[in-house]
């Protein structure tokens, strides 16, 4: 073998991984619905797609294995079986062995076994269902007797053969009773080689051993020689039998439509770069520093101007780094947009706890998503994925117990709101055990997710928000005594200054006047019991929307509007709802993010 | 791995390397392969209705951590950061956490077997929190049990 091996194996690799995770949401899509022939083309497409870049890499097992699964989707397609739950369960188990060797294979490792039992037991099932020659061989016996198979690596070397004006010959070698099967192929192959190129062979090399039961070897080769010349190369006791014929480029039943449809896929993957997590970790992370970086300019322009007292100076730093502001924000789109994935394989793995939920209880139990298309980060999802198979796994097994024969229906959606996204899980009947969901709230906590339970009288819904990215936020950065805070831009109506003297108070809350209306305040330092005790002439406020009522905050000064990024705290602060993260500052230090709704409830300073 | 179990495995070469923390009147002993690193005291941000043996919280590397306060875990006073105060860094129950030092002594060489076992109760700490006492003959370390008095169960925060 030579070394281009070790890059037909990446690129099987890539193309195949793709499309794997694509079959088995396809198979889920079918299962739900199985009249509807578009979803059955695509799966088949992919399933072939698949065979073909395993021939050419030369894995032929997993080529076997796909070509069977595209026989048995056909027949489903065409009507000869039925789209029953074995039929479902069993391309879902080779499907996820495919996946399992793939793995193996990127290891460095052979094609698993698990790969052969699965083919024979397709062979197995078919042959019982009747669809298949009861003398269709299993493995080890040979495959398609009599055509090359040949991939897109393989015809464009035989179109680069064919330009260089090489011959293409089909040599067939019978090998005598008494010899060594493989030796006697190994032979054919070496002269071979010494005269030309071998394209591909059957058996395929490395099956060298399946001669054993045939003891025939056909060889594609190119070379300048001809028929006869060939044959005069291959002299041996060995050989009892050599025959040479011209070749000619006879594509397999090739539907135009399957083969434009291979042409365009490796064409696609061209223009897409795949790139490992780690690097876009990597350009985040730098990212955020960037941000930090430049949130120090505008304090050293805030410098200048309070205690340098120069304007001019600082209004040129301002300049430069809002510039940079701009710029680094755009940097930070362009790398989140990277990172974003679509929460449909979210639901794909939910859907299949579902339906294993469902298969072990008698209900029929069906998860209906929505807002498949709702994006988040790679990292989240990643991490959300065993917490949402759990939650639904608990509703599941719910809404298994429920009364009623009916089918029942969970249903999951996903759709963004400005900085947020929401995941929600709806059912009917009796919710599952609170201690049961709590074991999901911390680690979510963790990622920065939250959790809401919405109860009716005969349906239930769980809610989870969640940051789309490990994100970076406007905020209005305030201070009181020696406390830094940070309120999301986004519940910020307005700021405003008041003197003492415009605070009066009703009923011993604090309320100031704002437009020709009564605006209730709530002093922070008193919410957060701020240490330290300071009257001040003037105070700035912040002006929130609560309950569709403004409220201000109070604070000693407004620092200003930055973009930070957020830091979860972490599980051991989940309790804590007044504060929703932290962020690290210019100068290093920490500041708590503020969840301005949650001060002003829990308060008692207010005259609402 | 354990403490113990790297004691255990010391105690063939009979010594172990630790540093000592006071906190008040106390000097708490950690092995060094417990801690992560010392570092001069950063600016502790105060978290709001969070418990009182938590200080704040730190940036340590771009991380936030909580800092512990073990004088307040153990309700005998406050530890008191000044200029020698340090935070040790320690990573317990996979959490990496800070630990508020008023200051920190040299590493030393411990024999392994001058760690005993702790009586019911030291200095206001129960027997369960502790992994051991070493009476050395200048100085008198307490061991923690880093995993117990961490644990969330113990200092959950208050809903």
């Amino acid at each position: 073998m030579t070394d281009s091996m070790g890059e037909i194996r990446r690129i099987f690799y890539e193309e195949v991984a793709d499309l794997l995770d694509k079959v088995d949401m396809l198979l889920l899509d079918i299962e739900d619905s199985p009249d509807d022939e578009e979803l059955q083309n695509q799966f088949m497409r992919a399933v072939h797609t698949i065979k073909g870049s395993a021939g050419t890499a030369g894995f032929n097992l997993f080529a076997d294995v796909a070509h069977k699964i595209e026989d048995v989707a056909d027949y489903l397609h065409t009507g000869k079986t039925a789209a029953t739950t074995e039929f479902f369960d069993r391309l879902s188990h080779a499907i996820e062995v495919m996946q399992n060797s793939l793995q193996a294979i990127i290891a460095g490792k052979e094609e698993p076994v698990e790969l052969e039992e699965v083919y024979n037991s397709f062979v197995e099932w078919l042959e019982e269902a009747g669809h298949i020659e009861a003398d269709e061989r299993k493995i080890g016996a040979g495959v398609d007797a009599n055509q090359f198979s040949l991939g897109e690596y393989d015809l464009i070397r035989l179109r680069v053969m064919a330009k260089r004006g090489a011959k293409l010959h089909r040599v067939d070698v019978r090998i005598a009773a008494d010899a060594s099967p493989e030796t006697a192929g190994v032979k054919v192959l070496t002269a071979l080689r010494k005269a030309g190129d071998v394209v591909t062979t059957i058996p395929a090399e490395n099956e060298m051993d399946a001669i054993k039961e045939t003891f025939r070897l056909a060889v594609l080769f190119g070379g300048e020689q001809t028929a006869e010349e060939i044959k005069a190369l291959l002299t041996d006791s060995d050989f009892l039998e050599v025959k040479v014929s011209a070749y000619v480029a006879e594509e397999k039943k090739e539907d135009p439509d399957k083969q434009q449809q291979e042409l365009l896929d490796p064409i696609k993957s061209d223009k897409t770069v795949r790139m490992e997590m780690e690097v876009l970790d990597q350009l985040l992370r730098l990212v955020g520093e960037l941000m930090i970086n430049r949130s120090r300019y505008s304090q050293i322009a805030q410098e200048f101007r309070e205690i340098l007292k120069d304007a001019e100076l600082a209004g040129e730093l301002d300049e430069a780094s809002e510039h940079l502001g701009y710029l680094t924000s755009q940097l930070q789109s362009g790398i989140m947009r990277a990172r974003m994935v679509a929460v449909a394989r979210l639901f794909r793995a939910m859907k299949r706890q579902v339906r294993n939920s469902s298969h072990l209880s008698a209900r029929k139990i069906r998860l209906v998503t929505s807002g498949d298309k709702t994006e988040l980060d790679k990292k989240l999802v990643d991490a959300l994925e065993d917490l949402l198979v759990e939650l639904v796994g608990a509703v599941a097994a719910c809404a298994a117990e429920s009364a009623g024969g009916e089918e029942v229906q969970i249903h999951t959606s996903a759709a963004q709101r400005g900085n947020q996204v929401f995941l929600s899980i709806r059912a009917a009947g009796a919710a599952p055990l609170d201690e049961e969901i709590n074991k999901i709230t911390a680690p979510l906590a963790e990622i920065g997710g939250r959790l809401e339970k919405e109860s009716k009288s005969d349906s239930y819904a769980y809610h989870i928000a969640l940051p789309i990215t490990l994100a970076i936020i406007p905020v209005m950065m305030v201070e009181t005594g020696d406390e830094i805070y940070a309120f999301p831009l986004e519940v910020v109506n307005e700021t405003l200054k008041v003197t003492q003297a415009q605070i009066s108070s009703v009923e011993g809350h604090p309320v100031t006047e704002l437009r020709g209306r009564a605006l209730s305040l709530l002093f922070l330092r008193q919410a957060l019991n701020t240490p330290g005790e300071l009257e001040k002439d003037s105070y700035s406020v912040v002006v929130v929307d609560y309950k569709n009522e403004p409220v201000g905050i109070v604070v000693d000064k407004l620092i200003g509007k930055r973009e930070i990024v957020i830091k979860p705290l972490g599980s051991r602060f989940s309790g804590i709802e007044e504060v929703n993260g932290s962020a690290i500052l210019g100068d290093g230090r920490v500041a708590l993010i503020l969840n301005a709704r949650s001060l002003i409830s829990d308060s008692q300073h207010l005259a609402v | 791995m354990s403490r113990k179990k790297k004691r255990e495995e010391a105690s063939v070469i009979e010594e172990f390397q630790a540093i000592g923390f006071n906190v008040g009147e106390e000097e708490y002993g950690l092995a060094i392969s417990s801690v992560a690193e010392i570092i001069t005291t950063p600016h502790i941000t105060r978290v709001p209705k969070a418990p009182e043996y938590i200080k704040g919280v730190i940036n340590l590397h771009g991380n936030v951590i909580p800092v512990f306060d073990i004088a307040s875990c153990f309700k005998i006073g406050e530890t008191k950061m000044n200029g020698n105060g340090r935070i040790v860094v320690v990573e317990v129950n996979e959490e990496t956490v800070g630990i508020a030092a008023e200051s920190v002594s040299n590493v030393t060489r411990l024999p392994v077997n001058s760690v005993k076992p702790p009586p019911p109760l030291v200095s206001g700490i129960a027997a369960e929190y502790l992994d051991g006492v070493a009476r050395l003959p200048d100085r008198f370390l307490i061991f923690l049990n880093l995993e117990k008095v961490l644990a969330s169960e113990n200092v959950a925060t208050e809903q």
